[in-house]
């Protein structure tokens, strides 16, 4: 009785990350050099972008009238947090404030809106991980980087290589809609649960959110984003958000293996690159600089990442072997075989297949044995 | 490196078919994401097995439009002959549900073989007729042998389980010819006649 064996995780990892300057601007790390997380490896602007508040909404007004309750002129700076707009009411004053830093820049007196232009900003890019600078691009704005890292493969995704924080939103089994996208997402690498859906995708792009781990994701929205199922076609694939799910499609909580690896980064510096379906957790202790000091990798230009993912292979069903369900019902859940049976049973739908007993943390399954994958075999 | 794959391997570029021409094979659709999602999880997963009714009739569409858009792969119209791999016994039970699919999804006219190939060796299983429709629904006897069987119902798929690899059959004005029976036997399509 044979199974398909996949490779979820690769721990301890050297790999080379990318560091790419979000917008235009400088690096400032050098060949060789020595970094730890916080070191900034270089600087960019932001670019101006826009916001916009609708007064007739916010204050219950006709939009001609809402240019009369504004408190600084157009055409004039005001920080976030400052007094915008006010007006009187017997039923409770209206006071909307400045969401970000901006200029107000004009007023629609048709709709309502009124436009805030962002300032631009010059911020820095940090390195991330603990690991030695193997490359520089300056014309590219990129920093290749030699680190040691956890390798997480999901089953689907797109987008190029990013990095971020990760931010856990909730438990592996969590659906995610638009309302838990918060703006302060922005350049996060979160983490969903089971489902992530379709309009919280396009907010968390919008917000500027880096990339999405999720155990699941509707084929609908995935089609969206990359066009296609086949793997050929998708290969470079990128919306400016890098997405990952690590199960399949449909509401399927993130697997025990990868959730509690995840769960320990929280709030770490991660990489996520969906073309790859790959998710890379560096490590986070100082001394891993020792390992990365010893180890060599290939340089690649450093536009190009190389694409390896492992490929799954055959292997025999046996007691002890951790396994993975991967058709529903309890699809995703893992557990080990405790039992294999002799002869077939029929499923409702008239198959005739063996079934195999696997003990997960909180019940047993009889599963047919080609409904499992092994994530490890026991000696 | 050789992985399990699925009964849909003999067909190329499965990703490629839309989900709603997937889809337009089934009569209960349900919920459109959770129809989508299966379709993609069994590409993911070709090696699964249905567990249930609904899980198997999505299969069958897979099946029928990949059949549909590539018929060669287990059809001959020179020949007029229709070759099942074996594995697709166990896999699309049972045999008559799998072979009216194939049916669906090929349209054969005239008489057609049914055969199971397994490593090379075809075995006759039976045949299928579907007398040419003129437009106009006439006498539809059927004629087994020189045995009148009766009157055929048009717009369905009929079984009759013969055995026999020679049978002359009849049907009204519109077909006359040799057609063998075999473990599954004759089939009668007249669905074109609804």
């Amino acid at each position: 009785m044979n199974a398909n064996f996949r490779v979820r995780i690769l721990e301890n990892q050297f790999v080379h990350i990318r560091r790419v300057l979000p917008g235009s601007g400088k690096l400032k790390a050098v060949v060789n050099q020595e970094v730890m997380p916080d070191d900034i490896i270089g600087s960019y602007t932001l670019d101006a972008g826009y916001s916009s508040v609708n007064l007739r909404r916010e204050l219950g007004v006709a939009a001609p009238e809402g240019i009369k309750y504004l408190q600084v002129p157009l055409g004039r700076f005001i920080y976030k947090g400052e007094l915008l707009a006010y007006k009187k009411s017997i039923f409770g004053d209206k006071v909307i404030t400045a969401p970000t830093d901006g200029l107000i820049e004009e007023y629609n007196p048709k709709t309502g809106d009124l436009r805030l232009k962002f300032l631009s900003k010059e911020l820095p890019m940090t390195s991330g991980v603990f690991g030695i600078v193997d490359g520089i691009d300056q014309r590219n704005g990129e920093v290749l980087v030699r680190t040691i890292a956890t390798k997480v493969y999901g089953v689907i995704g797109s987008g190029r290589e990013r990095g971020g924080i990760l931010h856990l939103i909730g438990n592996s089994s969590n659906l995610v809609s638009g309302i838990e996208i918060k703006e302060d997402m922005h350049r996060q690498i979160i983490v969903t649960g089971a489902l992530i859906y379709g309009e919280a995708l396009r907010k968390a792009a919008v917000i500027g959110v880096s990339g999405i781990i999720s155990g699941g994701l509707n084929l609908s929205d995935y089609l969206s984003i990359v066009a296609t199922l086949d793997p050929h076609d998708k290969l470079g694939t990128d919306v400016g958000i890098s997405l990952m799910a690590t199960e399949g499609f449909g509401l399927i909580p993130i697997g025990e293996d990868i959730f509690n690896l995840i769960k320990s980064f929280n709030g770490k510096f991660v990489f996520v690159n969906g073309n790859l379906n790959l998710l890379l957790l560096p490590a986070a202790t100082s001394s891993s600089i020792l390992a990365v000091r010893k180890a060599t990798l290939p340089i690649l230009p450093l536009s190009k990442s190389p694409i390896i993912k492992p490929e799954l292979r055959i292997v025999d069903l046996n007691l002890g072997d951790l396994v993975r369900i991967i058709w529903p019902p309890f699809m995703g859940a893992q557990g080990k075989i405790i039992a294999i049976d002799k002869s077939t049973s029929m499923l409702e739908s008239g198959i005739s297949t063996y079934l195999v007993a696997v003990q997960t943390q909180k019940k047993m399954i009889k599963v047919p044995f080609p409904n499992l994958e092994v994530l490890s075999s026991h000696p | 490196m050789p992985r399990l794959s699925g009964v849909f391997d003999i067909f190329a570029d499965l990703e490629r078919i839309p989900i709603s021409d997937i889809a337009s094979w089934l009569k209960q659709r349900g919920d459109l994401h959770t129809l989508q999602n299966s379709i993609g999880n069994r590409l993911l997963y070709p090696q699964v097995v249905p567990l249930t009714k609904e899980d198997l009739n999505i299969d069958l569409a897979i099946l029928r439009e990949a059949v549909f858009r590539q018929p060669e792969k287990i059809y001959s119209p020179k020949e007029q002959k229709i070759v099942i791999p074996e594995n697709f016994l166990t896999r699309f039970p049972p045999l008559i549900n799998l072979v009216i699919a194939l049916l669906q999804a090929l349209n054969p006219q005239g008489i057609t073989t049914l055969n199971i190939k397994n490593i090379g060796v075809t075995k006759l299983i039976g045949s299928s007729v579907a007398p040419p429709f003129n437009g106009v629904v006439d006498n539809l006897s059927l004629e087994v042998n020189g045995t009148n069987i009766g009157q055929l119902k048009p717009g369905g798929v009929m079984l009759f389980p013969y055995k026999d690899k020679h049978l002359r059959i009849k049907i009204g004005q519109s077909l006359e010819g040799i057609a063998p029976g075999g473990d599954l036997g004759l089939i009668i399509d007249l669905r074109k006649w609804a």
